[in-house]
């Protein structure tokens, strides 16, 4: 079966994710991360189904040694669903649910600063801000402050 | 595990386990511009 792509309209999408986050995003780099997906346990990354077909993912990275009780969290919505609250009530209430399932006493997310979206998502999820971290990323080119947002218990 | 497994119902959408069937979605909805950090 050939691979199916389409590619990005704009680079919009991939300016605001990790590098390891494909772009273009194909039908296999999709079927690995669905295998790492239902292989890693306990289950920590999950799909946002609009209308019964994915839109998005949340998920954590639960940290290890001293920072074993805090975990990462990340989430991703394809712009069709923008603007209709999903990612806030999906960040809510999976932070909730991170909570009740994991051994957690941390959940934080790092925001390019150039993204006030996903500011707002974790602002409106209760996340506080803690801090700007100053030339702590590189993207594209582009050397970039990140601001930490966090919950605790 | 099945589609059927959701995690939360929010309403208009639902997160639930990814399943194998879901590879032409997400590649999809991946390609579409999108919010936030992280994968």
């Amino acid at each position: 079966m050939p691979e199916h792509s389409v590619r990005a309209p704009t680079t919009v999408l991939w300016l605001n994710l990790r590098d390891r986050f494909p772009h273009p995003y194909t039908e296999g780099d999709a079927r690995k991360w669905i295998d790492f997906c239902q292989q890693y346990k306990p289950v920590a990354n999950f799909a946002i189904a609009v209308d019964g077909s994915v839109a998005g993912g949340i998920g954590i990275m639960v940290q290890d040694d001293v920072h074993k009780h805090t975990a990462e969290i990340g989430y991703w919505l394809a712009e069709p669903h923008w603007g209709k609250g999903i990612m806030s009530k999906a960040v809510t209430d999976m932070t909730a649910w991170y909570f009740a399932n994991f051994d957690l006493m941390r959940i934080y997310a790092l925001a390019f600063d150039y993204n006030p979206a996903s500011a707002r998502v974790l602002q409106k999820a209760g996340y506080e801000l803690e801090g700007r971290l100053k030339k702590s990323a590189i993207k594209d080119g582009r050397v970039l402050d990140q601001l930490v947002y966090a919950r605790i218990t | 595990m099945s589609k059927q497994t959701v995690i939360i119902d929010g309403g208009s959408f639902i997160v639930r386990h990814f399943e194998h069937d879901d590879a032409r979605a997400l590649s999809q909805s991946a390609n579409n511009r999108a919010l936030a950090q992280f994968a």
